[in-house]
């Protein structure tokens, strides 16, 4: 049944169409596109990373031991198990939407949860491939591994994720079983896993510091499995591998075995709601561009895995603003090393707010996220435009704001006198406006509603894809503008040029997009 | 035989969803179940299937309860919900080969069972095609092959007939009354007053979560039709 149950599932996730949307695009450009993109980006991911990999063995060979890239294996396939299990645990593990079908079926909880398990752990194969394999191929070809290790290390791989996969699965249970008789449940869980992520970054940054040297001892000390999987794979140690696989197994089964009935209890239980609010009666009708953005909202904090891929930057950004006015002298040091450079400050400013603006890319995702409501939106005699603007403005609600407070505390920070700060401001703003702009493009072009879950949109459309690291080459393009072909020009004129250039291409866009969006809306179904 | 005896559930821990609800369906019965929406009726069957736990009450078929004997209970059932939400990226016949798999269900007649359901319901044309690629009443048929395809005892039908063609629904009346006749148990949930009226030797009214009238059709309904009863109740 385990084997039925995976192979229908596999079936299921890893479908072409269930990966890249029903109709793979609307046109075969799009689709020669498509694949272009994702063939570039592979590759390119797949190659550089294997050049840093092998400069990474270079250094090490130097010092006469390249183990250190086992570790680093076992650490990322440990990290990224984590962070799958507690982002995707809650879909896949429990209040997974193939209940309805699965739960009158003559099938052990057990073997479902198995199944489901396993069936995460394919995705994290996917990653994997991308962010082990360059390490491993490397360390193997410097090391020149007899196949023996290459045997060793596969299964040792495959289920090295389990352990913090399965226990980021627990917070995330634990999270919804805390936050599951709430009507806000969705946005209480969005909150503890931003808090918990954050606390666990920064206990990171800041371990060091806080923890005494015994007890950082202690820790390395209690990484045994960390070096049962290198002395396993580098020694062809058998009787590390032996308990490396022993104890990988045992949690597994220990899981499957402790967790299978308080899985199936939320599941059975997922309707139940404590509702203590009171919905205000409405005095006076609403404009629809309000109601368009409340909805907006609603579905931003309500979605964990879009409000934290989207709304990771804004965080970040406000963080970091926090943060530099509490450490005037290290920013006052780093204004001094980049004057010392010769490059102007408020590029380092731009380069920081530009990076994050380009994670909140919600316009290029909250199209698809209507998902089948799409349908209805489509029914109702809103104007296409008007929903595309809806979606346009929210971003920028959302990103104005820190766009303002971070530009304030660094140009503070960096001495920028009032005109300069007020031109690089608008700079910033138009930079907001045609990220903005550029993501709502990508979504019309690769709308994606046929999901069952909402990290299909957000993590693995296309337009998600293309959004950040578009978003990141404007980024890159703007810089490039300043200091190469107008780097003749002083820092007013610079930044009154980028103006008139932001303002140009988002005018033109706009002009596009308007002109074009009532016949994409009508291109969409579902 | 399942047998419901004192079936209570409350989402909220206020109102009651179900409220000590008791019911009696013996082979052979073709069992309709009525009320407004919200009275309960998809939660009893979602109790029945075993998707939803009861807060009270016990849930029996052929002396095996639900909590004790789950997998014994759910082999010998079938559920069909309002709106079927099947493996979309499946073809259709994928989807019922799966059904037929957990139920271990021969291939042979597996394979004769699909052809001549296929047949009756106008989907042979279409078993190969991705499921995301059927309309609504075409994943309810390919609901209702599934859950046909492995000769449940009982079979439970959320609003079976919304979203069939005519044809369908003729189809799937006539295969009612030829499991019925065979011992097999249906209980459905529907509005379309008519058909329940018409099809079932056994109803059961529900409002507010409490059965408010059950029996059989005959008998309840007296001299009146469904409607005018189910109107006067409400």
């Amino acid at each position: 049944m385990y084997r039925l149950l995976l192979r229908t599932f596999v079936r299921e996730r890893l479908s072409l169409r269930r990966l890249f949307g029903q109709k793979i695009a609307r046109s075969k450009f799009q689709s020669i596109l498509m694949v272009g993109v994702l063939v570039y980006a592979f590759g390119v991911t797949m190659v550089s990373n294997t050049l840093l990999q092998y400069e990474i063995a270079q250094s090490l060979k130097a010092v006469g031991d390249i183990s250190p890239m086992l570790y680093q294996i076992i650490t990322n396939l440990s990290a990224l198990g984590f962070l799958f299990g507690f982002f995707q645990a809650q879909g896949y593990l429990f209040q997974y939407k193939d209940f309805d079908l699965l739960g009158p079926l003559p099938l052990s909880q057990r073997t479902i949860v198995a199944a489901k398990i396993s069936m995460m752990l394919v995705f994290v194969y996917l990653f994997a491939l991308i962010m082990v394999l360059p390490t491993y191929g490397v360390w193997w070809y410097e090391s020149a591994a007899p196949l023996m290790q290459f045997l060793l290390f596969l299964p040792m791989a495959m289920i090295a994720p389990i352990p913090l996969m399965l226990f980021g699965s627990f917070i995330s249970y634990l999270f919804r079983k805390l936050t599951q008789p709430w009507i806000h449940a969705n946005v209480l869980q969005t909150i503890f896993s931003v808090l918990f992520i954050l606390s666990f970054a920064a206990f990171n940054f800041i371990s060091n510091q806080i923890l005494p040297a015994s007890w950082m001892i202690i820790l390395q000390d209690f990484d045994f499995v960390s070096r049962w999987f290198v002395s396993a794979v580098a020694e062809t140690n058998l009787i590390a591998f032996i308990f490396f696989i022993g104890l990988h197994v045992i949690i597994f089964v220990g899981f499957v075995l402790t967790m299978s009935g308080p899985l199936l209890k939320i599941n059975q239980q997922r309707t139940n709601l404590i509702y203590k609010g009171k919905d205000k009666t409405p005095t006076h009708p609403q404009s629809v561009m309000i109601h368009l953005l409340q909805k907006e909202w609603r579905r931003f904090v309500g979605t964990s895995i879009y409000f934290i891929n989207t709304g990771f930057g804004i965080l970040i950004l406000i963080l970091l603003s926090v943060i530099s006015v509490f450490i005037p002298s290290v920013i006052s040091d780093l204004r001094q090393v980049m004057v010392a450079m010769g490059i102007e400050p408020l590029w380092l400013i731009f380069a920081i707010i530009g990076f994050a603006l380009s994670t909140v890319y919600t316009p290029a995702v909250s199209l698809s996220l209507e998902g089948k409501n799409i349908n209805l939106l489509k029914s109702l005699p809103i104007q296409a435009w008007t929903i595309i603007q809806s979606k346009i403005y929210f971003n920028l609600l959302l990103t104005f704001p820190v766009v303002l407070l971070a530009t304030i505390v660094g140009a503070t920070l960096f001495e920028l006198d009032i005109f300069i700060a007020t031109l690089f401001l608008i700079v910033l703003v138009l930079f907001a406006i045609l990220l903005s702009v550029y993501f709502m493009y990508l979504n019309v072009w690769f709308p994606r509603f046929d999901f069952h879950q909402e990290v299909e949109v957000v993590k693995q459309s296309l337009a998600a894809f293309v959004a950040v690291f578009g978003g990141f080459s404007m980024l890159g393009a703007i810089l490039w503008l300043n200091f190469e072909p107008l780097a003749s020009f002083d820092l007013p004129t610079r930044l009154i040029i980028l103006n008139g250039i932001e303002i140009f291409l988002i005018f033109t866009m706009i002009w596009f997009l308007k002109r074009n969006a009532q016949r994409y809306f009508q291109s969409f179904s579902v | 035989m399942l047998i419901i005896e004192h079936a209570s559930k409350s989402y909220d821990k206020k109102k009651k969803a179900l409220d000590d609800v008791s019911l009696t369906i013996q082979p052979g019965d073709l069992f309709g179940f009525v009320g407004h929406n919200g009275a309960g009726k998809t939660t009893l069957l979602k109790a029945i299937s075993g998707i939803h736990q009861l807060d009270q009450g016990t849930i029996k078929f052929d002396g095996l309860d639900i909590n004790q004997n789950t997998l014994a209970f759910k082999s010998k059932i079938a559920y069909v919900p309002d709106h079927p939400d099947l493996y979309e990226q499946l073809t259709g016949r994928q989807y019922i080969d799966f059904i037929a798999d957990v139920f271990k269900f021969g291939i042979q007649e597996r394979n004769q069972l699909i052809e001549n359901y296929g047949k009756s319901f106008e989907m042979q044309p279409f078993l190969r095609q991705p499921i995301s690629t059927y309309s609504h009443g075409m994943k309810q048929k390919t609901a209702l092959i599934a859950a046909l395809i492995h000769k449940p005892k009982l079979l439970l039908l959320d609003e079976p007939f919304v979203g069939l063609d005519p044809k369908a629904s003729f189809v799937l009346k006539e295969i009612f009354k030829l499991m019925t006749e065979s011992g097999m148990s249906i209980f459905f949930s529907s509005h379309v007053l008519e058909v329940v009226e018409k099809l079932t030797n056994k109803i059961a009214i529900i409002k507010q979560g409490k059965i408010i009238h059950q029996g059989l059709t005959k008998e309840v309904l007296g001299k009146q039709n469904l409607e005018s009863l189910f109107m006067e109740l409400s």
